[in-house]
């Protein structure tokens, strides 16, 4: 059997923000995601490193954009998920079910 | 509209010390939220956090290359030092008046020959990747997408070609009294390791994708 690479949490959220943006998957919104669906702040050093991490596993693929002033003349990397990177989010997500269904601590209680 | 600048410091920090592929990306995201009303304390965290994170993920390499130079530094002046009146005065061997001034200054020739090993590696890490960063700034596009850009990966494989022609010259070639010159070699090898080591690892953007994988480039998507 292939050896798979696991996710980390914050690899995790790096590739969930990435779907969720689609098309304008980039530093600033894929870190801005994060903040904002996690409520933790998500340094945008860490976020590249994951992502270079991520399109080491192919999990994400990016390309350039063109370059703008309002960003000093430099390029935006834009990323997208590969197929590899949904299906292991999807193993992911089943693998966490799995260990959270019947946990009666982690039930919602109704307010 | 003038846009507002970031520090130049943390500017030159962000396009040149942090290691990763292609980070010209991470720069301009900085820049842009800078303009977007960031402070100038929020930008240099950030810019130093990357540097922190990029450089603890590459750590094998550069813990690698630190710790073969400074083993082959140490081994080099170590006959040296073991041998100095203050070092066999420290360790038992022999008491001497002038033990501690010639301690201290063994043990700080040491440590300052391997700093120089170091500062070299160092600074040849920066000249290489400010050179490759240049580079790509006078880059032309039409040039960029014939294949230019990738005149560092023989500019490179060249200067790791010299430097190996280097240490075995030096040490073939006999000189009159030795037929090697072994000194020669002992005291390249830490520099030529540092060199080779940082070579591998410095050239930013996209010429890289992890520690040394140098040879193995993938073109950019649109080609």
């Amino acid at each position: 059997m292939p050896k798979r690479d696991y996710l980390a949490e914050f690899e995790l959220m790096v590739l969930l923000a990435v779907m969720r943006l689609g098309e304008g998957a980039y530093g600033v919104p894929i870190a801005r995601e994060i903040e904002l669906q996690s409520g933790r702040e998500a340094a945008l050093g860490s976020v590249y490193a994951v992502l270079e991490r991520l399109e080491e596993k192919r999990l994400v693929t990016s390309e350039f954009g063109e370059p703008t002033p309002q960003r000093g003349g430099r390029a935006k990397r834009y990323f997208r998920v590969t197929k590899k990177g949904v299906r292991e989010a999807r193993l992911a997500r089943s693998a966490l079910l799995n260990l959270w269904r019947g946990l009666r601590e982690l039930e919602v209680k109704p307010t | 509209m003038k846009l507002p600048k970031p520090p130049r410091l943390a500017i030159w920090l962000a396009d040149h010390a942090i290691p990763g592929k292609r980070n010209e990306a991470l720069a301009g995201d900085l820049f842009e939220q800078f303009s977007q009303g960031r402070s100038a304390l929020w930008y240099w965290r950030q810019v130093l956090g990357a540097i922190l994170v990029g450089y603890t993920k590459e750590w094998r390499v550069f813990a690698w290359a630190a710790a073969m130079t400074l083993v082959l530094a140490i081994e080099i002046d170590g006959g040296h030092y073991w041998n100095s009146p203050g070092a066999r005065a420290f360790f038992g061997f022999e008491v001497s008046p002038h033990w501690l001034l010639s301690f201290l200054s063994a043990t700080g020739s040491i440590l300052l020959r391997s700093l120089a090993v170091m500062l070299f590696s160092a600074s040849t890490y920066f000249g290489l990747g400010s050179s490759s960063m240049l580079m790509e700034k006078w880059k032309e596009p039409g040039l960029w997408r014939r294949g230019w850009a990738y005149i560092w990966k023989p500019l490179a494989i060249g200067y790791l070609v010299a430097a190996i022609a280097t240490v075995l010259l030096l040490a073939i070639l006999p000189a009159r009294r030795h037929p090697i010159l072994v000194a020669n070699i002992a005291a390249l090898v830490p520099v030529f390791m540092a060199v080779v080591v940082m070579t591998l690892v410095a050239p930013p953007n996209n010429m890289r994708t992890g520690g040394l994988t140098l040879f193995r480039i993938n073109p950019p998507n649109d080609w």
